[in-house]
């Protein structure tokens, strides 16, 4: 019979409790290792989602009202602009004084308008640009103050806004069809045209009739040629509005018509052929008055071009402030042109 | 248990942030909002909001084709406006409210000062609206529009308009606020 040690009944009993207790243990220290990945698998998810919903959510500052009140002051100080070149425009003194009388009231309406939503907002007068507006506002032809048809009405400038024609349609030009392949052909036959010169290229904007459909057509001419397509308008009233600055004709947008931007600064503004054109045109250039009436073309106020002393644009400084927010910036309010 | 009680415990928290209310809400608010933004800024920029504000039937002293309440329940008015109103919003189950906040005369005292006429009303925004605003400055030559878009010979400055001229002296009539409040139906 084997005799028992004690020792081996110790070692076999203990081995067996050993890896009894040995697997116990292994087990309860994966699961508190289980356990303790999932917590932290948890957080780390419960932290994205957090920091998502952060990025997301508004920040409570009120940008939305300081940039609608910055398109407020452009859109509501531009009339203001052209009301004072057409009734306050003895001097640029009086045009001045005019718009920053102008600015102030509408500041202060805007002001009262804001107060339940802002702590202040306001517009002030800054700076203004000095040019001349340039017009005839009674039919007549094109030509100059002395009846010539080919003449300049600004030099050297760098900038034209709101220039538009209102052109009768019985006045004008009728081409043959086979001279409206070319723009030689085209100014040969008489056809009224505004050139555009910057020294190195021609901008033409051919302006002339189709009687027997009692159209206005517009075809425009660029350094490489005739643009291809021209724009046509029914004559209403018998008249037809040509409106460069916009590029439309008759109402209608005339692609080809978007050339203002094109030649290089400085630029020359022509009428060529004035004398197969007639209506009513306006124009606003940055030039100064005295250089724009050096060349003696415009005159007598109710007949024939006419200039006179306009601002061009404006510049002002508007400044926006809620509880979150102080907004400040300075605008060039431009008539005419959206910001 | 350990491990029974950690599932417990976890599952417990993991149902608390992705699906609360205030989470998904505020992303949809801050998307109406910069909607709402966005079709006042294509407004002002494209004239439509001014000729909405214009649109004023002399004659009858109310808005064109208007409800007997003076404002537009069925969506927005009929004019460009109203259409890019409606295009953004109506299939998208959202309902809008458009109000003109114009000043009623400067000497008033504050509480009566800038008055609220609505445009559009379409229920009672709930407590998820959001506002966006935008600025109209009316001149004194400003013309009326008639209800197909083209503008009459009615000048402001002798119309039946709501608003005064504020401004007498000058050219100004006067300076509104046009705001939309959007909300989920």
């Amino acid at each position: 019979m084997a005799r028992l040690m004690p020792g081996d009944c110790t070692g076999r009993v203990s081995s067996d409790r050993h890896s009894a207790a040995d697997r116990g243990q292994m087990f309860l220290v994966v699961a508190v290792v289980v356990a303790a990945l999932l917590v932290v698998l948890t957080v780390v998810l419960n932290s994205a989602m957090y920091a998502g919903n952060l990025t997301a959510s508004d920040d409570g500052v009120d940008d939305a009202s300081a940039l609608a009140y910055r398109s407020g002051v452009v859109e509501g100080i531009a009339p203001n602009v052209t009301h004072a070149n057409r009734h306050h425009n003895s001097s640029y003194t009086t045009l001045q004084e005019a718009v920053e009388a102008g600015v102030d009231v509408w500041s202060d309406l805007a002001g009262q308008q804001a107060a339940a939503d802002v702590s202040g907002a306001s517009v002030d007068y800054v700076s203004s640009s000095d040019g001349t507006l340039i017009d005839q506002v009674n039919d007549d032809f094109f030509t100059n103050d002395g009846g010539s048809p080919d003449w300049t009405l600004v030099s050297s400038t760098s900038n034209v806004r709101g220039f538009h024609l209102d052109v009768v349609r019985s006045q004008l030009n009728d081409p043959d069809p086979s001279d409206e392949s070319s723009a030689t052909a085209l100014a040969n036959a008489g056809a009224f045209a505004v050139t555009l010169d910057d020294g190195t290229g021609l901008w033409r904007v051919f302006v002339y009739q189709e009687a027997t459909t009692n159209e206005v057509v517009v075809r425009v001419e660029d350094p490489s040629g005739l643009r291809s397509g021209n724009c046509r308008a029914s004559a209403v009233d018998g008249r037809v509005l040509v409106d460069v600055s916009n590029a439309t004709v008759g109402g209608e947008n005339c692609p080809q018509l978007d050339v203002l931007d094109d030649p290089a600064d400085p630029f020359d503004v022509r009428f060529e052929r004035g004398m197969n054109a007639a209506g009513t045109y306006s124009l606003v250039t940055d030039e100064t008055y005295n250089s724009v009436i050096v060349g003696g073309d415009f005159s007598n106020p109710d007949a024939g071009p006419r200039a006179s002393y306009a601002l061009y644009s404006v510049e002002v400084q508007l400044t926006y402030v809620t509880p979150e927010l102080r907004y400040e910036s300075t605008v060039e309010v431009v008539p005419g042109e959206t910001p | 248990m350990l491990l029974l009680t950690t599932i417990v415990v976890v599952l417990g928290s993991t149902a608390v942030t992705p699906l609360s209310a205030s989470g998904s809400s505020q992303q949809v608010e801050s998307q109406q909002a910069a909607m709402a933004d966005g079709v006042l800024n294509a407004a002002v920029a494209n004239g439509s909001l001014k000729v909405a504000v214009l649109s004023w039937n002399n004659s009858t002293a109310q808005y064109h084709n208007v409800t007997d309440d003076g404002d537009y329940t069925a969506g927005g008015p009929p004019n460009e406006f109203g259409h890019l109103l409606n295009r953004t919003f109506d299939d998208r189950d959202i309902a809008f409210t458009v109000n003109v906040r114009y000043i009623n005369g400067t000497d008033r005292p504050l509480s009566e000062r800038i008055v609220t006429r609505p445009m559009v009303t379409m229920g009672r925004p709930s407590d998820t609206g959001v506002r966006a605003v935008a600025w109209v400055t009316l001149y004194d030559n400003n013309t009326l529009y008639a209800g197909n878009g083209t503008r009459t010979n009615v000048m402001l400055s002798n119309s039946t308009y709501f608003a005064p001229d504020i401004d007498e002296d000058g050219p100004i009539y006067n300076v509104v606020q046009v705001e939309v409040i959007v909300w989920r139906v």
